[in-house]
């Protein structure tokens, strides 16, 4: 026999209700249950860690610290390439060799 | 129909649901979709950036290193800890062995472990320190984790026996780690023996961190670049905000979806003023024609907000999951898997679902208001017009 249209909603409702109750109380549960933080922590402190493993090895993100100071910005792989300026790409004139006294 | 704890007009609001399945479940759907896709991209940039403060909380205050013309130098370990230990305020110094190599699926982070490290590692960790030849690897250094040896190539190229495998919770901090002994680090990197990458150093407050930099350059006869820890903090959560940028093209076609389902709801609502009439015309009164309509528009709100507060939730905090590490991170080999604290998810999801279910309720609640006020015979002979 057919459930009545009514006992199906009822039903739908009810589902919808326990449904909305467990995935609040799963999420809020999971807020507070927390994580392996402790043995994390260990690991970072033990071996000193400067950078979580979320990058991987060798990106800059990784490692901020293999950026060496001395090199200009501009050349940071976080950082875009601005054009170059051309009075940095032209040389000095030089001096003339034979000064104008001397001729 | 009497329900001991549902009230009626609950389940002729669902019966009235039932009248357009399909059409009710689609909504549901592009809700879901909404609150899944938005929560996940904004927990996953807050959870990322909370996690990684933690772990670099519990690193060194300060890290120095030796520097040339060229790049970075080691620096010898005896000297360098006299000179550390030296400067006023460095409560503990101690040296650290590390670099990149090439290992067999990419590169990796190798660490040397001394008797020091060894000693702190094994009474929680390890179960114990590598000897010479032999490796303790994180959980994603390797597809194939049955393998027992490892090859390892930096400035020469060297095999390891594997005799450990660390846990992959605590990936977040050993994803691509390989612990060797001291020795065979310093071979892999290039690093004499009574020589380090650099020098981990501990300061009493937080505070000091930045104070301290001008004496503890000072203290050394060669130059060298002292990274604080806040600076490490900054250039990390800087990062992932620009990662997390990214998150803004993800809501803007979210926003415009979020939009037309609005829109969408006050038309379906506003065609439907027969009903409204009819049930007008039957008898019932303006109240409970409203809260049929608002009951309505809650179910299918809360099962959208469940279903898609929990997909969120599976997408960043399953643990292990690491679809964020291969999208966000720019991983080519075994991204790292995900194993966060959710601390913090319940309140962005509770506010990511408010964000989308207020507008949709409120689209609800108009048009309803709009039609009691009506009178019940404008609502019929408009249909029938």
């Amino acid at each position: 026999m057919q459930p009545d249209k009514l006992t199906a909603a009822s039903r739908i409702v009810r589902a919808i209700v326990i449904l909305f109750v467990l995935a609040a109380a799963g999420i809020l549960l999971a807020s507070f249950a927390g994580s392996p933080q402790q043995r994390i922590r260990l690991f970072a402190r033990s071996l000193n860690l400067t950078s979580p493993a979320f990058i991987a090895a060798g990106h800059a993100l990784r490692h901020p610290e293999f950026l060496h100071p001395a090199v200009d910005l501009c050349f940071s792989p976080l950082l875009g390439n601005p054009p170059p300026d051309p009075h940095a790409l032209l040389f000095e004139p030089r001096a003339p060799l034979v000064s104008e006294g001397l001729r | 129909m009497k329900h001991p704890i549902i009230s009626p007009l609950w389940i002729w609001a669902a019966r009235d649901l039932m009248r357009h399945p399909y059409e009710a479940l689609l909504l549901v759907l592009s809700l879901t979709s909404l609150i899944a896709i938005m929560g996940a991209a904004l927990l996953l940039v807050e959870a990322v950036s909370h996690e990684a403060t933690d772990l670099l909380k519990a690193g060194p205050s300060l890290v120095v290193r030796r520097i040339s013309g060229g790049g970075w130098v080691p620096l010898p370990k005896r000297e360098s800890l006299q000179l550390a230990k030296s400067v006023p305020g460095v409560v503990h110094a101690r040296t650290r062995l590390w670099g990149t190599v090439l290992g067999p699926e990419g590169p990796v982070t190798l660490f040397g472990v001394d008797q020091l490290e060894g000693d702190l590692l094994l009474a929680h960790q390890l179960s114990r320190r590598p000897a010479a030849g032999e490796a303790v690897i994180g959980h994603g250094v390797l597809s194939q984790l049955n393998q027992t040896v490892i090859t390892l190539t930096g400035q020469e190229t060297l095999n390891f026996k594997i005799i450990q495998i660390l846990e992959p919770h605590t990936s977040v901090a050993t994803h691509d780690i390989v612990l060797l002994d001291a020795t065979d680090a310093g071979k892999l990197l290039g690093v004499p023996d009574g020589f380090a990458s650099d020098l981990a150093i501990e300061v009493f407050h937080e505070e000091e961190e930045q104070a301290i930099v001008p004496d503890l350059a000072a203290a050394f006869p060669w130059p060298v670049r002292i990274t604080t820890r806040r600076e490490a903090i900054g250039s990390y959560s800087a990062g992932w905000a620009r990662l997390g940028g990214m998150t803004g093209f993800i809501l803007l076609p979210a926003l415009t979806a979020l939009a037309l389902i609005v829109a969408g709801t006050i038309r379906d609502r506003l065609g439907r003023r027969y009903e409204v009439g009819l049930l007008k015309a039957l008898g019932w009164t303006s109240t409970d024609l409203i809260r049929l309509q608002m009951y309505r528009a809650i179910l299918l709100a809360m099962a959208a907000a469940a279903c898609g507060m929990l997909s969120a939730c599976l997408l960043v905090f399953w643990p292990g999951s690491p679809w964020a590490g291969f999208f966000l991170s720019g991983w080519q080999t075994h991204p790292a898997a995900l194993h966060i604290n959710a601390s913090g998810a319940f309140w962005v999801l509770v506010q990511i679902s408010a964000i989308i279910i207020l507008p949709f309720l409120t689209a609800t609640l108009w048009p309803a208001l709009k039609g009691v006020a009506a009178d019940p015979q404008d609502l019929l002979q408009g249909h029938e017009r």
